[in-house]
């Protein structure tokens, strides 16, 4: 698993593209806010996994913790067929939001994010289309 | 000679001092005429009237003299610059485009997104042409984009023009620093 890390509007999908064109390496799948139900990859797909905090918010009336493992699982599900590849929109830094709601898929979103980066060979930052290893090589 | 440096970090990071020093440092080092300070601040309430006479004062009080410009939205220059001889910096492009943002309010959406799309072409364009002609400018901006996005689609908005400028303005830089707590990092 590979995770790609850095603030909204950054340019994180951007580098992906870009970094999987220059270097084809299989067939693209792009998920927005959802996670794949199917489960009949193969090793030449690459899964490209973006906004988690749409896909956090069905199951926000449960545990954190049980959130996070719950998309966790998934991902490592999915990590044994195919390719998988994370898109993690920082969203930790802010003030602490008003409403209950929102705290908890903050709060959630955090926790899944760590369990992602630990689990992931490559953990790439991205700054204004810049890329950074924290961990691992480049995609 | 020309350079264009990206200067970027939290509230009170400690990215104006940097980029002033910074400015005043090559000013000395290309041995260059004019130090241009571009301020995009306007004075909306008390505590901003403050923030701004507290950088005048910082200014006032350099050995060097800085030579202020307002640019609040429109980017036309009521002196000539001549940038193969200036030091430009410009503070900040946050200021710059939510002004932007005001200044377009009352337009229809369609006829509003056209307006600000002109603006940051003319921002773009003003750039390119400055290091073109030998100007060294330091650009200051802020970090909005590590929380939720909002509630208000005016902000969600706003959030993805600046990012999309900062990426535009990163790729076309020669430096690129980001600023926390006063720790400088540089990423170009």
């Amino acid at each position: 698993m590979q995770v790609i890390i850095g603030g909204a509007n950054n340019g994180k999908r951007k580098f992906v593209k870009q970094q999987l064109m220059q270097h084809p390496s299989g067939k693209i799948h792009f998920f927005e806010g959802e996670l794949p139900k199917k489960d009949s990859f193969s090793t030449e797909d690459i899964l490209v996994i973006g906004n988690f905090k749409n896909i956090i918010l069905p199951k926000v009336h449960l545990d954190e913790v049980v959130i996070a493992e719950e998309i966790f699982n998934r991902l490592i599900e999915l990590n044994k067929q195919a390719r998988v590849i994370c898109i993690c929109t920082d969203i930790g830094r802010g003030v602490v939001p008003m409403e209950k709601e929102e705290r908890k898929l903050r709060d959630a979103c955090g926790r899944l994010y760590q369990n992602l980066i630990s689990e992931s060979e490559d953990v790439i930052r991205i700054w204004y289309g810049l890329p950074e290893v924290l961990k691992g090589e480049g995609l | 000679m020309s350079k264009l440096i990206f200067i970027t970090g939290g509230v009170r990071s400690g990215k104006s001092a940097f980029a002033e020093d910074y400015a005043k440092e090559l000013y000395q080092k290309f041995e260059r005429k004019n130090l241009y300070y571009i301020a995009s601040g306007v004075a909306f309430d008390r505590e901003m009237t403050e923030r701004i006479k507290r950088h005048q004062a910082d200014r006032k009080k350099a050995a060097i003299q800085w030579k202020t410009i307002e640019i609040q939205d429109e980017v036309v220059f009521s002196e000539v610059i001549y940038p193969a001889n200036s030091v430009i910096l410009w503070e900040c492009i946050t200021t710059w485009l939510s002004n932007v943002l005001y200044k377009t309010e009352q337009l229809d959406s369609i006829e509003r997104i056209i307006e600000i799309e002109k603006y940051i072409k003319t921002l773009k364009k003003q750039l390119l042409q400055w290091t073109k002609d030998g100007a060294i400018v330091i650009l200051v901006s802020n970090e909005i984009f590590d929380e939720q996005s909002s509630t208000y689609s005016e902000v969600n908005y706003y959030r993805s023009l600046l990012g999309i400028l900062h990426q535009w303005i990163v790729h076309h830089s020669d430096e690129a620093y980001e600023m926390d707590y006063s720790k400088i990092k540089r990423w170009k």
